[in-house]
């Protein structure tokens, strides 16, 4: 039994810091965040085994989180950030505009760029629809990559790879906007 | 390739998601191309920079102590309150407990060294806990190495040219050392070096930065082969320092302090 809670924590011990980052985005306050992570650790701990033949990645453990999250959803007695949609594959799997041009930015140099960064980039993701910001914060907060943020959302590698690319052209149109709210870019021109 | 197709595979392809053929192919198109390179360049230091904000919200996540791990000390934990989230206790109780708990603890060990009664274990010193709470960062995939490479000199090279520090490297033994990598990072908010080896499968880190008075306050000293080493242990990691020039450089590792001070006396440094 030692060895198996051992075993445990050396598993959970690495994903302690991303757990807590993705558990803040998806709930709004530190406290339902830490006890997100708690819960999220108890579910997991209650289906741990390490003699199944079976491996545990990181992505088990986030799959486990999204689980609580959409319990919490149901019971109403949190403020969830982030509402799991169904997915609509079909468009997402045939994207019409992923090879459109992208929203111009305006000449800024690098230095300038990275403040204005730093000051819009969160209010920007939080401004994205729910289904985007969440593969969005599964890789950056998460450190998944696409095939893990799949199977944590349970679905193909290339719903993943659409909804990507789609966040982060509405991640650019809303730093965009606040850019243009700034008075650093001029009305687009007709 | 031409540009729309560039466009369809950029953010795959900036997180490294494509295959090799096809991500050689966009990198060639973006040697060509200074639109789709800039557009490319926007979108890298967007990523980055988002990276790093939400990386900066993580500064003060709870620590991983024992308190957590004896919570999944064993099975059978106490079963839910029907229609209740369940929780082993409930969380605020638990802190509650925790701070009371210590404060019990603190206010004993003070009365303790008052009257006299005994010479408590010291905790570590600050700059072990700087050292290997970055160590522990790091191997929790906190962070990555910007540079991979074995090659002693690329390394220094580059941590010079991104840390303007006058990083010296110790050239690995192989093949019982090997050099991993390296990253900039921060140490006590001093610009710092961090290079990773491996050394018989275990990580050892090397991290370098300008020394200030006091930073080996409360470690051991340790002279070996004429030199002067500061030594300490945190966390299940042994810390091994010592002084070059201006800098000081700090190993930390779950070798033992032996192991890991021999590691450092033995490895030949790259300008030398």
């Amino acid at each position: 039994m030692e060895a198996t809670s051992q075993e445990f924590l050396r598993y959970v011990r690495p994903q302690w810091r991303r757990l807590h980052l993705v558990a803040r985005r998806y709930v709004a306050s530190e406290v339902d965040a830490q006890d997100l992570v708690q819960e999220t650790l108890l579910r997991a701990w209650r289906n741990y085994s390490p003699m199944q033949e079976r491996t545990y990645s990181p992505a088990w453990l986030f799959t486990i989180m999204r689980s609580a999250v959409v319990d919490w959803q149901r019971e109403r007695q949190r403020r969830i950030n982030l509402v799991p949609a169904p997915d609509s594959e079909l468009t997402e799997l045939a994207p019409d505009d992923l090879a459109d041009p992208f929203c111009p930015f305006p000449p800024m140099d690098e230095e300038r760029f990275r403040e204005f960064l730093d000051d819009t980039v969160v209010a920007a993701l939080e401004a994205l629809d729910h289904q985007f910001r969440e593969v969005v914060m599964l890789s950056v907060a998460g450190g998944l990559n696409y095939r893990e943020i799949a199977e944590v959302l349970d679905c193909p590698v290339g719903t993943v790879m659409s909804r990507m690319a789609r966040a982060r052209r509405a991640l650019r149109e809303n730093l965009a906007g606040f850019a243009r709210q700034m008075g650093w870019i001029r009305e687009s021109r007709p | 390739m031409t540009c729309t197709e560039v466009r369809e595979y950029l953010f795959p392809f900036l997180d490294s998601e494509l295959d090799a053929p096809l991500s050689i192919e966009i990198q060639r198109h973006l040697d060509s191309c200074p639109r789709c390179a800039r557009e490319a360049e926007i979108e890298r230091t967007i990523g980055k920079r988002l990276g790093a904000v939400i990386e900066t919200t993580g500064d003060d996540v709870p620590v991983f102590d024992q308190s957590t791990a004896e919570l999944f000390g064993q099975r059978g934990q106490p079963e839910p309150t029907p229609g209740r989230r369940r929780r082993l206790l409930p969380f605020r109780w638990h802190r509650w407990l925790a701070t009371a708990a210590a404060l019990a603890i603190v206010v004993g060990a003070g009365t303790w060294l008052v009257i006299g009664g005994g010479d408590p274990r010291p905790g570590p010193s600050r700059f072990a806990e700087l050292v290997v709470s970055d160590f522990e960062h790091f191997l929790d995939g906190g962070s990555r190495v910007e540079l991979a490479s074995a090659d002693s000199r690329a390394v220094a090279d580059w941590l010079r040219d991104k840390t303007t520090l006058a990083v010296v490297l110790p050239v690995p033994a192989a093949p019982v050392s090997r050099l991993v990598g390296c990253r900039k990072c921060k140490i006590d908010d001093r610009p710092a070096a961090f290079a990773i080896y491996d050394v018989n499968g275990i990580p050892v880190s090397l991290v370098a930065f300008a020394v200030e008075r006091g930073d080996f306050d409360g470690m051991n000293e340790v002279r070996r082969g004429g030199l002067t080493y500061w030594v300490d242990h945190c966390r299940g990691h042994a810390v091994v320092a010592y002084r070059r020039g201006q800098l000081v450089y700090a190993a930390v590792s779950t070798l033992p302090e032996q192991d890991l001070l021999s590691w450092m006396m033995t490895e030949e440094h790259e300008s030398d």
